[in-house]
């Protein structure tokens, strides 16, 4: 800065332009983006649902500060993307799960998944999604819905499908129901149809890229289709699949995660065909009646590869 | 700012210029110059004030008639005079151009305050055999005005230009590139080829790849609209380069070298507020002005003001791999990684990730949410490869 006629103009590098969309203005538009679906969860599950979003954004916060301090960084939580981690944790935890759980999920998600490897960007794995995993393997009986949430009468649709057949599933579940969150699961991950709108309203406002979320629908349709039609008695449609579970809540929230996912288009496009497709493998092949933390943790230790499919820069030689 | 889109043409592009008044005092600008007059003496528009050591860099000239009134290291002060005093010539003898060619051609130019690299030669001031002019008749950069109205109200003078080149060249053939849409036509024959008018076909290694189809050619230079305007005046004037085309926020104005920014932004009518950006070129690969009393040069051609605010300040802050700038770089390279490495001064690291592929364009900078200086990681990045590069070739 230099002082002319009392006047101190200002001085940056260049570009002087920018078109607005900053990390905290990305990540608030992206907690915006989930709050139709934290508000059809308190409509389906009642006020317990907030008691878990609450506690696991409290958890996430502080962890984030206290692994600052410890590694004595720059505390950036300002950017609030540990408050948009405390949000994922949460929607994937059954509505009455015990006080503790989405602490410890959200600590995980943020001490292990995030700060481990240097802050956000720097991870390799979706936080929320390695965070799950853990709380899966460690306690899962306190993780299936249908066995904590006692005081509704909602059916898990893949828990339905997995044991009493595609019929069965069909029956109890049109896909009005599916859209309005009538399913048990994780308290938010199970809103399909405000999913459906956040995740437009993200992918729109260009927080989220298009490409992944359209591969994901484009693979759990594509594979689920192809088995239905192989078998229908034994395999439920791919719309179904799209809309049980925590599929969308996967394609446009967690697959989308800066560190995990790929930086072109098209690489983009197969990231995401590779995560939807996997959802089906293990719903259909594996032991878990819904897959799609896990799909997008495998599809995130693919990304370097598909990082690779790029261009021929431009002039190069070869 | 937000653009919803870099759109090269504006319809404000068909004001016509506004000549900007002569001040009393110019400062005429130098860089790298050895001065060849003192204060006192008189000079008549025209006159050489200071010649550059490099062959391939332009002189400086007086841009009007009148008294040297200081002489210091970046710049010459002259103050206009009575004209007409003492029954001598106010202006300069005239140089003809339309006789010369090739290296006569190359070092008149030199003489009338031409860098010659912005001409189509090489710095070494050689032209290459059997070269391919393409001349860019886009705007350089969203924001910028003047390249329709130079083809439509100038039209005499890049004629004048592009037969200049021709005899400076030699080239064995001469595009023009033009914004789709755009009927402009110049005389002799030239290829004409048509482009999206939106920001980055602009850059001169992309209008080169609509012209040859090829990526980075040999044996093909892209000369800009501003250059050819300049080089046209010239060769009609027979004076040297004493004024430019530039965009000032909304408006184009033909100014004369050596007046200040501040006169410019004050004709504008734009009063920048402490802690206000004014840039000096686009907005995308300008630089900031800290000191609003630098006079123009001839290769200046936008002037914007910034209000304070307008976009978060980037700093060094950690790239979090969100993929824009690789999405968005027109150059297919992965700014991300090359940033990271330019940070921490790994250049080899930076070249085999194809850094030299740059064309400068400041996209990254523009999309990055991170705010990271990424033009200037690049940049920094691109030269500090170069100079490696020379060292081994000299070693």
């Amino acid at each position: 800065m230099s002082k002319s006629n009392n006047i101190t103009l200002g001085v940056s590098a260049p570009p002087y332009l920018h078109w607005g969309k900053t990390i905290p203005s990305v990540m608030k538009e992206l907690c915006i983006a989930l709050l139709p679906a934290a508000i059809m969860a308190v409509c389906n599950f009642g006020p317990a649902a907030l008691k878990v979003i609450g506690l696991a954004i409290l958890a996430a916060v502080l962890t984030e500060a206290v692994c600052s301090k410890m590694t004595k960084s720059e505390c950036r939580l300002d950017d609030f993307h540990a408050v948009y981690i405390g949000m994922l944790v949460a929607f994937m935890l059954p509505a009455d799960a015990p006080w503790w759980l989405p602490v410890i999920g959200s600590a995980v998600a943020v001490g292990l998944g995030k700060m481990l490897f240097g802050g956000l960007g720097a991870n390799p794995l979706c936080p929320p999604a390695v965070a799950w995993a853990i709380l899966v393997f460690s306690w899962p009986a306190l993780m299936d819905a249908s066995s904590v949430v006692l005081n509704s009468d909602l059916l898990d649709p893949l828990y339905r499908l997995k044991y009493f057949g595609a019929a069965d599933a069909d029956a109890n579940f049109t896909l009005a129901s599916l859209l309005l969150g009538q399913q048990m699961g994780g308290l938010g991950s199970s809103q399909a149809g405000a999913l459906l709108v956040g995740g437009a309203f993200a992918a729109v406002r260009m927080n989220i890229s298009i490409e992944t979320p359209i591969g994901f629908i484009v693979g759990v349709l594509l594979l689920g289709s192809i088995l239905n039609v192989s078998n229908p008695t034994e395999y439920a449609s791919g719309v179904f699949h799209l809309f049980a579970g925590s599929t969308l809540f996967g394609a446009f929230f967690l697959a989308t995660e800066f560190g995990g996912s790929p930086s072109r288009p098209l690489a983009r496009l197969l990231y995401g065909m590779i995560a939807g497709a996997m959802t089906i493998v293990i719903r259909v092949f594996g032991i878990h009646s819904d897959g799609v933390p896990f799909a997008i943790l495998l599809a995130n230790l693919i990304m370097p590869f598909l990082d690779m499919i790029r261009p021929k820069p431009f002039g190069a030689k070869s | 700012m937000r653009l919803s889109s870099f759109k090269l043409t504006d319809p404000a592009e068909a004001q016509p210029f506004v000549q900007v008044p002569e001040p009393e005092e110019f400062n005429v600008p130098l860089s790298g110059h050895k001065a060849l007059v003192k204060k006192g003496d008189r000079v008549r528009q025209g006159d050489r004030l200071a010649e550059h050591s490099n062959a391939a860099k332009g002189d400086a000239h007086s841009p009007v008639c009148g008294l040297v009134t200081a002489v210091t290291a970046t710049a010459v002060s002259v103050k206009k005079d009575e004209a007409g005093q003492d029954g001598q010539s106010t202006q300069a003898e005239l140089i003809a151009l339309a006789d010369l060619k090739g290296p006569e051609l190359a070092a008149a130019l030199k003489k009338l305050g031409f860098d010659l690299e912005d001409c189509g030669l090489c710095a070494c001031g050689k032209a290459a055999d059997g070269l391919h002019l393409v001349i860019n008749g886009l705007n350089p950069e969203p924001g910028i005005l003047w390249a329709d109205g130079l083809l439509s109200g100038y039209a005499q003078a890049l004629n004048a230009g592009v037969d200049l080149l021709r005899r400076l060249l030699q080239p064995s053939k001469v595009s023009l590139v033009l914004p789709e849409g755009s009927d402009r036509k110049l005389d002799g024959d030239l290829n004409v080829i048509k482009v999206k008018a939106v920001y980055p076909n602009s850059l001169d290694d992309l209008v080169i790849k609509a012209a040859t189809g090829k990526e980075r050619p040999e044996g093909v230079c892209a000369v800009s609209l501003h250059t050819l305007w300049r080089c046209g005046m010239a060769a009609l004037s027979g004076l040297p380069s004493l004024h430019t085309v530039m965009t000032v926020q909304d408006k184009n104005y033909i100014v004369p070298v050596g007046v200040s920014l501040r006169s410019l932004l004050e004709l504008a009518g734009i009063t920048a507020q402490e802690g206000d950006f004014v840039i000096l070129g686009g907005q995308l690969r300008g630089s900031a002005v800290s000191n609003p009393d630098q006079p123009v040069a001839a290769r200046h051609f936008g002037l914007f003001h910034v209000l304070q605010g307008k976009f978060a300040r980037a700093k060094e802050n950690p790239c979090i791999n969100c993929g824009l700038c690789v999405q968005y770089c027109p150059s297919h390279i992965m700014v991300n990684i090359i940033s990271r490495h330019a940070e921490f001064q790994r250049y080899d690291e930076c070249k085999g990730y194809s850094a030299l592929s740059c064309m400068d364009c400041g996209l990254c900078g523009y999309y990055c949410i991170a705010r990271r200086p990424l033009l200037q990681y690049m940049r920094e990045a691109t030269r500090m490869i170069k100079l490696n590069d020379a060292e081994i070739t000299k070693a």
